[in-house]
C-alpha cells in the first residue's frame, strides 16, 4: 500500500517522476526521428520502471486531486510499458505519436506543482 | 509460403498465445461466464441495467463482479453505494507491482472501477486514444478476481476503438447483452452496435428494452413515453433473442441516488420482476444451471468436459 509523504519527499517523488517522463519523452523524441528502433523504444520501456513507483506510492496518489499531475504521467508511463506490445501491433507505431502529445501535456502539469515547491520554499525564506 | 505472410502468422499465433494465457487471461482464470453489456448509445440505462442485473444474478448465489470499462462516465460504484478506493495488493519493500482487489459492495458483488481510483469526481479522465485501451487492459490485467461465476463488463456507449478493444481483450467472452431504449434512433444505433459486435465474433446473447413504459401513478395506465414495441421488432430484425421491457418508475431514479440496486430495495416492483425474468434468460442462454461450490469449480477447470452441477448438455465424452 502507498505510503504517506512528507512535503519534502513529495517533492522528490514529483522531481523523480518528471524526470522519468521526460526520458521517456526523449526516447519517443528518438524514435519518431528514427535514431532509435521500435525493438530499442519497447526494451527501455519494459524496464522503465513506473508501475513500481507507481505500485509503491499508490495510496498517496489517489488521495487528493493535487496529486492527479504526477499519478497521470505515471499511468500513462506504466501503461506504456505493460502494453506497448498490443498497442503497436493492433495499432502501428504511429499511434505512439498521441502518447508523445500526451505526455508533452501532462509533463507540463507536473512542471507546474514541481514549480509551485520552489515557489512555496521561496515564500518561506521571506518570513 | 513468403517471408511477409510467415512474418504476419507468427504474430498472429502469438497474440493468440498472448490473448489466452496472457496476463487479463491469467487475471479472469476463474471466471466463468464474462459477459459484455452494451449499448449503441449513451443514456439507455446501461449500467443500471448492469448493475441490477449483476445483483439479480447474486440475490441466485452467484458470485458476480462488474467491470466498468466507462472512463467518461464511470457510474457504476456510484449506483453500488461502493465507496472507497482500490488498494494495491501486491507492494512490499523489494517488490511492487499493480494488483488490486476489487472493492465488495454491500449486496456482494464485486466492482472495479475507474472512479474508485481518480482522486475527484470532478477530475475528468482525460486520456487519449490508445492511452485509454492500454489502461483498461491493465486494469482488467491487475484486479484479482478470483472466483467468479459471472463477469460483467459495463462497456462505454459506442462502437468505437475502445469498445472494439475491450471486447477482443477478453478471452472467452460468453456473449454480449445489448441495452436498447424504445426510441427510433436508439434503435437505429444499436442495430450497428449488434452488426459491430457480429463482426467481432462476439455472441450477441439478447437484447432488453429500457425504459419502455411509465405506469402513471394515478391511474396505472401504461404509458409509452419514448414509443412502442420498437425493441422486439429490433430484436426481430436482428435475429436476437428479446429478453423483455423494464419500465421507468420512481422507484429506479430513487434508488439509483441511493446507491442501492431496485431489486435489493423494491424486489417486487415490476422492474425488478422484468429484471429477473432477464437473468433467468441469461443463464438459460449460456446453459447454467446453478452455482457451483469451489471444489466443484476446481474440479470443471481440471476437467472442462465432464458434467458438473451447475452444467447441462455438456459432451458424454468425459462423463462422470
Amino acid at each position: 500500500m502507498g505510503s504517506r509523504h512528507s512535503d519534502l519527499s513529495e517533492e522528490v517523488l514529483y522531481r523523480q517522476v518528471l524526470e522519468l517522463g521526460t526520458r521517456v519523452f526523449e526516447w519517443l523524441g528518438l524514435f519518431g526521428r528514427e535514431q532509435m528502433t521500435l525493438e530499442e523504444l519497447e526494451k527501455r520501456l519494459e524496464n522503465v520502471g513506473a508501475e513500481e513507483i507507481l505500485a509503491q506510492n499508490w495510496g498517496w496518489l489517489i488521495e487528493k486531486p493535487s496529486h492527479v499531475p504526477c499519478l497521470e504521467v505515471l499511468q500513462l508511463l506504466s501503461s506504456l510499458e505493460k502494453e506497448f506490445h498490443y498497442q503497436v501491433s493492433k495499432y502501428g507505431f504511429t499511434s505512439l505519436f498521441d502518447d508523445y502529445k500526451e505526455l508533452v501535456s501532462a509533463l507540463a502539469k507536473l512542471r507546474q506543482s514541481v514549480a509551485s515547491y520552489k515557489e512555496d520554499a521561496d515564500m518561506s525564506k521571506l518570513d | 509460403m513468403d517471408q511477409e505472410r510467415y512474418e504476419a502468422l507468427k504474430q498472429k499465433v502469438r497474440e493468440d498465445l498472448l490473448a489466452s494465457r496472457g496476463p487479463i487471461a491469467q487475471a479472469l482464470r476463474h471466471v466463468r461466464h464474462r459477459v459484455a453489456v452494451f449499448s449503441g448509445k449513451g443514456g439507455v440505462g446501461k449500467t443500471v441495467a448492469t448493475v441490477n442485473l449483476g445483483a439479480t444474478l447474486c440475490q441466485m448465489g452467484y458470485r458476480v463482479g462488474i467491470f466498468d470499462a466507462d472512463l467518461s462516465g464511470p457510474a457504476i460504484p456510484k449506483t453500488l453505494g461502493v465507496l472507497g478506493r482500490l488498494e494495491v495488493t501486491d507492494s512490499h519493500p523489494g517488490h511492487h507491482q499493480l494488483r488490486f482487489d476489487p472493492l465488495l459492495s454491500k449486496f456482494g458483488l464485486k466492482v472495479v472501477s475507474v472512479a474508485s481510483i481518480w482522486p475527484s469526481e470532478e477530475t475528468p479522465i482525460m486520456w487519449r486514444g490508445a492511452h485509454r485501451m492500454r489502461s483498461i487492459r491493465q486494469f482488467l490485467a491487475a484486479v484479482n478476481w478470483g472466483h467468479l461465476d459471472f463477469l460483467l463488463v459495463d462497456l462505454p456507449p459506442g462502437t468505437g476503438d475502445e469498445v472494439q478493444a475491450i471486447m477482443s481483450s477478453i478471452p472467452q467472452l460468453s456473449g454480449m447483452i445489448v441495452i436498447t431504449t424504445p426510441q427510433g434512433i436508439s434503435a437505429m444505433v444499436c442495430s450497428k452496435a449488434i452488426n459491430a459486435a457480429r463482426e467481432l465474433n462476439a455472441p450477441v446473447l439478447g437484447l432488453i428494452e429500457n425504459m419502455s413504459w411509465l405506469d402513471c401513478p394515478h391511474c396505472g395506465e401504461a404509458i409509452s413515453i419514448f414509443g412502442k414495441g420498437r425493441g422486439e421488432r429490433l430484436a426481430r430484425m436482428m435475429d436476437v433473442p428479446f429478453w423483455g421491457r423494464i419500465p421507468i418508475s420512481p422507484e429506479m431514479g430513487e434508488c439509483v441516488d441511493e446507491g442501492i440496486p431496485v431489486v435489493v430495495k423494491y424486489p417486487q416492483a415490476r422492474a425488478s420482476q422484468a429484471i429477473k425474468d432477464m437473468a433467468l434468460k441469461l443463464l438459460e442462454s449460456l446453459n447454467v444451471e446453478g452455482p457451483m461450490s469451489v471444489e466443484e469449480e476446481e474440479a470443471h477447470e481440471k476437467h472442462p468436459h465432464a458434467h458438473h452441477h451447475g452444467h447441462r448438455d455438456c459432451p458424454d465424452e468425459h462423463h462422470t
